[in-house]
């Protein structure tokens, strides 16, 4: 990603702080530096930013949430086998801390990954941090995974968007049904989620009513795209193929006009995701196209060296958007 | 994080799991052919009087050139996991592993990464340089190869080679007898010459005019991976997108056949899209002496096995071993 312009303004934020005793350091290391000396986490030495936010239920929420994929390392990475490897390697717990903490510092309050990523943010949340967290329940039997999640401190929970196109896909909807049900017992904000539209439009046809969607979002104007011919309804969770031009892991929204036209008729707020197709859209190319095209919030992985300039992107993303007339209005 | 490998050994803990790994390196007997080795061994092969792993390290991931299709992102990941504590630990992961040379162009950042790692670390980690890249800029013709080739071997290269960035557009401007005076620079400097190349041409011209080459540096992997080009797609040696980097493998198997320099095979896994197991196997069974792969520190142990296991299962090969 074009990163070079927010690492440049970064870096030199950093080394205002940083000083000339440790110019030649990486920014890691400053922050490092400054927790041995302060004996407490060290605030990113980069100007803090106030995002808007928008809520669901009682959940204020920012407008833009770091996706967990990169921490959990579901990296997404078409068929280039080590960057999953990589991301995990990268993520050490206190790459992670730093991550959010730097996330938190630029306006963002919220995570949304999966549960077994709830040692991590515990051990953040000791750590003084704020985040609030949304989990897919992703893990296990889903009655497990969301009571993993609420026991853990989640502030809302979703049905991951895997799993419910699945049930969609063999007919299942009484799995969904079940689920929400037992979300809404927990009383905490609870959705629905899919990279599928077909899984949305059954789950309205079944009048069921979660507090939020969670949707893909994302164009298809990228070289690894699924070419239009070959892209199949339900291909997320129908497996990679390894044919030339066919779905491997490359594309989570294969109908993005369809979908701003169906989410333009729901009332309840929308968490668009992948909205930079894990990586290939970048993030000027998305944001602002998003929020104009119905998206209330933005779930985007982030690593700590993007999320200066990514904040920064979404912040004037949202204040074009707000000299204009979204054709849906928003929803949180 | 789960998953998680070096980062969640204490750092103590990894430096004196590679250091064991180095001593028993260093002192293990060392096998002449393509034998199975003994755990933290790698079959080693000849270049001149070079005794070589037949798995390198590459360069690519840690100087950053990451071929990542349009995952730009990868190349900052990259730049950041690798600090320069990072790329030495690799280093020792790698000889640890009984992978006992590192390929890389020139650049003055990584030569002094190496340099500092062999001198403190004690290490008989061989070293094989294509001279490209000075402070000032490329270098691509022998005034230029007879000022830095000298200046590589003084800090410590084992054999050098020109790259194929340069060889490439060498052979398609007819200019390619002057591979030969490359070659010839570097023979003066006393280490063993090498040709690197994406095209075929390079090698059969190199072959043809017989121009004195102690080895080869040749791409070399299928075109059986998801974002492999379609054949109509492919328009040159190689390509950043879609990505690729040999363009003709069955035809480079048959002409290499005939070939009698050893054969480091590179790009063998298409910069990250053919799983190890898969290219080890096609690069040696189908002619490589020695294969060249970019390996982060994580992946080392698992590749080395993969190496050894894939070595002791080949039983025929459509040309002898030449290294």
């Amino acid at each position: 990603m074009s990163n070079n312009i927010g690492r440049r303004n970064f870096l030199k934020t950093s080394l205002a702080v940083g000083g000339a005793a440790l110019a030649g350091h990486s920014f890691e290391e400053k922050v490092l530096s400054a927790e041995i000396k302060s004996g407490t986490p060290a605030v990113p030495s980069t100007d803090p930013l106030s995002l808007p936010k928008g809520k669901i239920k009682d959940l204020e929420l920012s407008r833009v949430i770091c996706g967990g994929n990169l921490i959990g390392g579901w990296a997404h990475s078409r068929d280039l086998v080590y960057v999953s490897s990589l991301v995990k390697a990268y993520h050490s717990d206190e790459k992670v801390f730093e991550t959010f903490r730097l996330a938190e510092h630029r306006g963002v309050n919220a995570v949304l990954t999966n549960p077994v990523s709830d040692r991590v943010i515990n051990a953040y949340w000791k750590q003084g941090g704020k985040i609030k967290w949304l989990s897919d329940c992703a893990t296990g039997n889903i009655k497990e995974g969301i009571k993993r999640s609420v026991d853990s401190g989640a502030h809302a929970v979703y049905l991951q968007g895997g799993r419910c196109d699945k049930w969609v896909q063999e007919g299942n909807l009484g799995e969904i049904e079940t689920a929400l049900s037992f979300m809404k017992d927990q009383k905490v904000p609870c959705g629905i989620g899919a990279h599928c539209l077909e899984t949305i439009r059954e789950c309205v046809l079944a009048k069921f009513e979660p507090d939020f969607w969670v949707k893909t979002l994302h164009r298809d104007s990228y070289w690894s795209a699924t070419p239009k011919e070959n892209r199949r309804i339900f291909d997320e969770v129908s497996g990679s193929k390894k044919e030339h031009g066919q779905h491997h892991d490359n594309m989570w929204c294969i109908d993005a006009k369809e979908t701003i036209d169906y989410m333009a008729t729901l009332k309840k707020p929308w968490i668009a995701f992948k909205t930079l197709a894990a990586g290939a859209i970048h993030p000027r190319s998305a944001f602002q196209w998003c929020f104009e095209n119905g998206a209330d919030f933005l779930c985007v992985g982030m690593f700590d060296f993007q999320v200066v300039e990514n904040t920064a992107i979404a912040d004037a993303a949202l204040k074009a958007v707000a000299k204009q007339n979204r054709s849906r209005p928003w929803m949180a | 994080m789960d998953g998680m490998m070096h980062h969640n050994l204490p750092r103590r803990d990894f430096l004196k799991l590679v250091g064991a790994g180095a001593v028993a390196a260093a002192v293990a007997p060392r096998a002449e052919s393509a034998a199975p080795a003994t755990s933290g061994t790698i079959p080693i092969g000849k270049i001149g009087n070079l005794e070589l792993s037949r798995l390198m390290l590459g360069t690519n991931h840690i100087t950053f050139h990451m071929h990542s299709r349009d995952l730009r992102y990868v190349r900052e990941l990259s730049q950041h996991y690798n600090t320069d504590e990072k790329i030495i630990e690799t280093f020792a992961a790698a000889e640890a592993n009984g992978v006992n040379t590192f390929m890389t162009h020139s650049e003055a950042k990584i030569e002094k990464l190496f340099k500092q790692y062999r001198d403190r670390h004690n290490s008989k980690m061989k070293w094989i340089i294509a001279p490209w890249l000075t402070d000032d800029g490329r270098v691509t013709d022998p005034a230029g190869y007879g000022q830095l080739v000298p200046k590589l071997v003084e800090s410590g290269a084992d054999a050098l080679y020109v790259p194929g960035m340069l060889t490439g557009p060498l052979v398609k401007d007819g200019k390619g007898a002057m591979m030969g005076e490359l070659l010839e620079v570097i023979k003066a400097a006393g280490v063993p010459a090498g040709i690197a190349a994406h095209g075929l041409d390079v090698v059969q011209f190199c072959e043809k005019e017989k121009l004195p080459v102690d080895f080869y540096v040749k791409t070399f992997h299928h075109l059986k991976y998801p974002t492999a080009p379609k054949p109509e797609a492919i328009n040159g040696d190689y390509a950043e997108v879609p990505g690729y980097w040999c363009r003709n493998p069955e035809e480079t198997t048959d002409f290499m056949k005939g070939v009698e320099k050893p054969w480091i095979a590179f790009k063998v896994m298409a910069a990250g899209a053919i799983p190890p197991r898969d290219a080890f196997r096609y690069a040696y069974s189908n002619g490589a002496d020695f294969i060249l792969a970019g390996m982060f520190d994580f992946q080392i142990s698992e590749d080395a096995q993969i190496c050894r296991d894939t070595l002791a299962s080949i039983n025929s090969r459509p040309r002898p071993w030449r290294g």
